[in-house]
């Protein structure tokens, strides 16, 4: 198997039909491989948004393939789309999407407990990946108690719970101050060193697209650019 | 205001079609039952008082003397009185088809000259079609009747059809020599109606020179004074015994008698308007919650708390003017479908009617119009203060996920206790107070006491219930308990409007069934006869049809095995206003197999005491309602004139729910100089073959009287059957009511899953598929369920007893032993869960559905 992890086919995405018909995608083409992280940046409307989209599963394309470690996703229904998800894919969002009527163990746990992963195998993924993201001491808590640098890590640490081939990450530190943003740009860098997987990094931000190993600029649903990243701000500590 | 109307509130109902939708149908089903119950109380009382005029006719004075009437001279006394200016002798009976006993008819024998200054009666005829023809010309033979056009419809009878009448002197045939067109006179009893010339009548009835009543018309111009001086000559000429009064005046004894069944339904109806107001406070609550932003960014822009807060009263009297006027449509078909239940209602308890016509005035339509923008705007005031306090700040800031809101629930939790208090303080001041109001008061005051404790009795469920349906349902299980607790007010809004209109199906059943088996207890004790044989089909009472007094005598000289026979004879007696029940057996015969259940006395001395003697007993009722008790003494109108009788003991009896007097078949027969029997209670010597009895009477006198053979337990199970057709029309309310609260489930769970679109969708991005939201939703409805089944058959249970043990007593003045209703509390508690789980389909559906990309970019 090659450590190609996503294969983006000249993609076009179109919205509406008729005169209302809108192109975000006019034909994308783009490679992952496993243990990369790759930036996509573009301004707003520019078409990123439904890149990530297409590429976490959530939609698929008018024309084209995404292909997620070797399997094309307009060929799979909603409920191979939703399993592929849940056991391949990670989400890490802007608005960290915790759920707020759960603890912090509770909100990590979700995806295992989606696995009907066994309790034990369960406490000890928990225990692994909270303290990855330094909140050990944190595990009763429930979301409003938490700082948003917290519930982001909390976010990361669910993304990262079903051990996924994919993360998908949608302006991770749009809500969050820059020190603290930084910080959680290095988490994610971290987490690539331990477990080899894939992120895809949303951002309309330049300096935090530098925070991933190339950098892929999106304009008016073409890809504009393709550029090796900096990265020596983001490595870990 | 009209620009906020038009540009703000129509958009948000045009947006929300489906929750504004469904709250205008909720104000309109309470309106409906409201509406419903009211136009058939007062198409109920219309047509009694129709009724008692189109009888009467022209008559401004009525002369009568219990069942068995009087001498036929007292007519020729009455045309001698001065002031008198005409007069018509009447004879009144009650007869059926030998083909249909089950139908009964009234049989009024008048005379074929006098009458036509009292009442019209007009043929249908082809020949002269439109023209009005004395139809009493046609009655020129002894065999002639007239028959309404109803009754012919009804049974395919032509003119000069022949017709075989049972009446209280056997069968006859007789020919139908007109059919009465239906109007004036002919419209009465529902037309079920034959005439008669009143001297035929007094030969085929076998009543030779005896009449019912006469009726008078005065001179012309006679004013009130004028009548009442020819009432007192008539007293004076007639002496004591007899009735002497105004047509118009005996329906106010009736309107008394129905008061309290009118009340009960009154009091019920309320209660679904009770539950739509639940359903309008939440939808205006959470219309508030959604608005929050748009509330702000008016703010923001200018228009002041008032004008915020008069937008939402404003909306909620738009919405309760599209449901009243709605409701006030569907109330009236639901009164002419309810019109039948109630009539046949009133007819086993009370009277046979016919309520024939649903009106709808324009004072009607303005209390409905008032009502549901009133109840609606009410509901609606609380919402509408908290929308005026919301910040102008609230336009800036950005929504994010709601976060677990446990408010000071505790307060709502502390005004809850204390308005239990003051509800049982209520109906323990009602001991005192005699006014059944209060009590209903005090229930409604308990309803609003567990709506308050529900949010933190919500909280502390869900809590309960999270780990439990984590194990149960895995983590949408748990997710769906744990939403319960987000909004404990909307839930418990919710929750409360079901639990209403649960615990009203809970004390519905219950007390039914309470009734049911003190009613069963007293026949157990009271009706203890083998056989029980009636001449037609219908229950025991005035309008039965009699049998003649000899009857017994042969049934006991000719048939084998009979040990005894008892003489049943009952009447209603105007007393204290109101008309109760009064009756007569043999009490040689009665004490024998009738111990009765006695609250004042001992059932010997009592027998002893009335046997043969002024002396009566009298049931609970009537000695709460009139406050009389053994040793007290009762006087009673009687056609020998007033007689005081001394009350021997009290017992239960259900036979009215005005009261009842009992008394020795001698003593009757004396002071009421009524021999009549309505029907017969037959005891078997022992071993003797029940079967063959029934059928040597059967063929002895059945064909003659056209007898009706019960044994005990088909009689017993007749009554209960009545019982039960006396609780039908409860059974429409508080499915109504339920129907409500599932709309309040659906709007609810609607509005929840909205306010979590972005949530769902974020579930959806990291794997929960469409079947497990739709199970969230679901299981969510089914914690709503459990808690409103179960706080609804507490406080139906609670209800019951406040009906069984306070409500009945003092509007009845029964004491029923409070029986625990399991079947109902079972079937309740599974209902509220059935029809939550079945509100969270369309709910769950759309959860399924939500779209992740636009959820996951919400706002």
């Amino acid at each position: 198997m090659s450590d190609v992890m996503i294969d983006v086919q000249n993609v076009t995405k179109t919205y509406g039909t008729g005169a209302k018909a809108v192109q975000a995608l006019k034909g994308v083409s783009l490679q992952a491989h496993k243990g990369e992280i790759v930036s996509i940046m573009g301004p707003s409307g520019s078409g990123k948004s439904t890149l990530l989209h297409l590429l976490g599963g959530l939609d698929i394309p008018t024309s084209g393939k995404v292909v997620i470690e070797g399997q094309g996703t307009q060929e799979m229904g909603d409920q191979k789309l939703t399993l592929l998800r849940r056991r391949r894919l990670g989400f890490v969002f802007q608005f960290f999407n915790l759920l707020p009527t759960m603890t912090v163990e509770e909100n990590i746990s979700l995806p295992l407990v989606l696995e009907k992963v066994d309790k034990a195998t369960i406490d000890r993924r928990v225990k692994e990946l909270v303290a990855l993201v330094g909140l050990e001491h944190r595990l009763g808590h429930k979301p409003e108690e938490l700082s948003g640098g917290q519930q982001q890590r909390v976010a990361i640490a669910r993304a990262l719970a079903n051990n996924p081939a994919l993360l998908l990450a949608d302006e991770p530190t749009g809500n969050l101050d820059s020190k603290t943003g930084a910080e959680i740009l290095r988490l994610l860098r971290r987490t690539v060193e331990e477990f080899k997987q894939t992120i895809v990094l949303v951002t309309h931000d330049p300096k935090v697209a530098e925070a991933g190993d190339r950098i892929v600029i999106v304009k008016d649903g073409l890809i504009e650019e393709i550029r090796e990243a900096s990265r020596k701000e983001f490595e870990p500590a | 205001m009209l620009f906020f109307l038009r540009n703000v509130s129509l958009r948000h109902f045009t947006l929300h079609l489906l929750r504004t939708g469904l709250t205008v149908v909720g104000i309109a089903l309470g309106i409906t039952v409201f509406v419903g119950i009211m136009l058939v109380n007062d198409a109920t009382l219309t047509s009694f008082r129709q009724m008692i005029n189109n009888v009467a006719g022209r008559a401004q004075i009525e002369i009568s003397r219990g069942r068995s009437g009087f001498e036929e001279a007292v007519y020729e006394q009455v045309t001698q009185v001065e002031g008198v200016a005409k007069a018509t002798p009447i004879i009144r009976t009650s007869a059926f088809l030998e083909s249909n006993p089950e139908d009964t008819i009234i049989l009024l024998g008048v005379d074929t000259f006098a009458d036509k200054d009292f009442r019209t009666f007009t043929a249908e005829d082809d020949e002269h079609k439109g023209e009005e023809i004395d139809a009493l010309q046609f009655l020129n033979s002894p065999d002639s009747v007239l028959m309404t056009n109803v009754l012919a419809n009804r049974y395919g009878i032509k003119k000069d059809d022949t017709i075989n009448l049972v009446t209280g002197a056997g069968l006859k045939t007789l020919t139908v020599r007109a059919i009465l067109e239906e109007k004036g006179a002919a419209k009465v009893f529902g037309g079920n109606l034959l005439i008669m010339d009143v001297y035929s009548a007094m030969t085929v009835l076998e009543r030779e020179g005896r009449l019912d009543q006469i009726d008078i018309i005065l001179a012309p111009n006679a004013g009130a004074e004028e009548r009442e001086a020819v009432v007192s000559r008539l007293r004076e000429t007639l002496g004591e015994g007899y009735e002497i009064g105004y047509p118009g005046a005996r329906s106010g004894q009736v309107e008394n008698m129905l008061k309290s069944f009118q009340q009960i339904l009154t009091i019920m109806s309320a209660l679904s308007l009770f539950v739509g107001m639940f359903l309008i406070y939440n939808t205006f609550s959470m219309a508030v919650a959604q608005r929050r932003r748009e509330i702000g960014i008016m703010r923001a822009l200018g228009v002041t708390a008032a004008q915020i807060r008069g937008i939402f009263i404003v909306e909620a009297g738009v919405l309760g003017l599209i449901g009243a006027t709605i409701g006030s449509f569907s109330g009236f078909l639901l009164a002419r479908e309810l019109t039948s239940i109630v009539a046949q209602t009133i007819s086993t308890a009370y009277f046979k009617i016919n309520i024939d016509q649903i009106a709808m005035s324009p004072l009607h339509i303005g209390i409905v119009i008032a009502l549901g923008v009133g109840t609606s705007v009410l509901s609606a005031i609380a919402p509408a203060r908290q929308a005026a306090t919301v910040s102008p700040l609230e336009a800036m800031r950005p929504v994010a996920m709601e976060a677990t809101q446990r408010k000071a629930y505790m307060k709502y939790f502390y005004m809850g206790i204390a308005l239990f208090g003051l509800q049982f303080a209520g109906l323990y001041a009602q001991k005192f107070l005699d006014n059944p109001f209060v009590g209903s008061a005090s229930s409604m005051l308990g309803f609003l006491a567990l709506t308050l404790l529900a949010p933190i009795l919500i909280v502390v469920a869900g809590d309960l219930f999270s780990p439990v349906l984590r194990k149960l349902f895995s983590v949408e299980g748990k997710l769906g308990a744990d939403n319960l607790t987000r909004t404990p007010g909307r839930t418990s809004v919710t929750v409360s409007a079901l639990m209403i209109g649960i615990s009203l199906a809970v004390a519905v059943k219950g007390t039914m069934l309470s009734f049911q088996s003190s009613v069963l207890e007293w026949l157990e004790q009271s009706v203890t006869a083998d056989l029980v044989i009636r001449s037609s089909s219908a229950l025991p009472g005035p309008d039965a049809v009699d049998m003649p007094e000899t009857l017994g005598d042969d049934i006991l000289r000719e048939v084998d095995g009979v040990a005894d026979v008892n003489r049943f004879r009952m009447i209603n007696q105007s007393y204290g206003g109101t008309g109760i029940v009064l009756y007569s057996v043999q009490m040689p015969e009665y004490r024998k197999y009738s111990p009765g259940i006695w609250i004042e006395g001992e059932a010997e001395k009592v027998y002893d005491a009335v046997t043969g003697n002024d002396s009566v007993y009298v049931s609970e009722n009537f000695m709460n309602r009139f406050n009389l008790h053994a040793g007290d003494k009762v006087s009673l109108k009687t056609p020998t004139g007033a007689h005081d009788f001394s009350i021997a003991g009290v017992r239960v009896d259900y036979m009215s729910d005005q009261g009842v007097i009992g008394m020795d078949r001698s003593t009757f027969k004396k002071y009421f100089q009524d021999n009549g029997v309505d029907s017969y209670d037959v005891f078997l010597k022992p071993g003797a073959n029940i079967a063959a009895v029934r059928d040597a009477i059967t063929a002895k006198f059945g064909k003659n009287y056209r007898l009706v053979l019960q044994t005990n337990s088909e009689y017993k199970t007749e009554v209960q059957t009545a019982v039960q057709q006396a609780f039908r029309i409860t059974d429409v309310m508080y499915i109504i009511a339920i129907i409500i609260a599932v709309i309040g489930i659906i709007n609810t769970l609607m509005v929840s899953v909205l306010d979590r679109t972005r949530e769902l969708g974020m579930l959806r991005a990291i794997g929960f598929t469409r079947r497990q939201l739709q199970k969230l939703v679901m299981n969510e409805a089914g914690v709503m369920g459990i808690l409103a089944g179960s706080f609804g058959v507490l406080a139906g249970v609670g209800f019951t007893a406040i009906i069984t043990k306070i409500m009945l007593r003092e509007v009845i003045g029964w004491t029923t032993p409070f029986v625990f209703p399991l079947e109902s509390v079972v079937g309740g508690f599974l209902l509220a869960f059935v029809v939550s789980v079945l509100a969270s389909i369309y709910p769950g559906w759309k959860a399924a559905k939500t779209n992740i990309i636009s959820a996951l970019e919400y706002e």
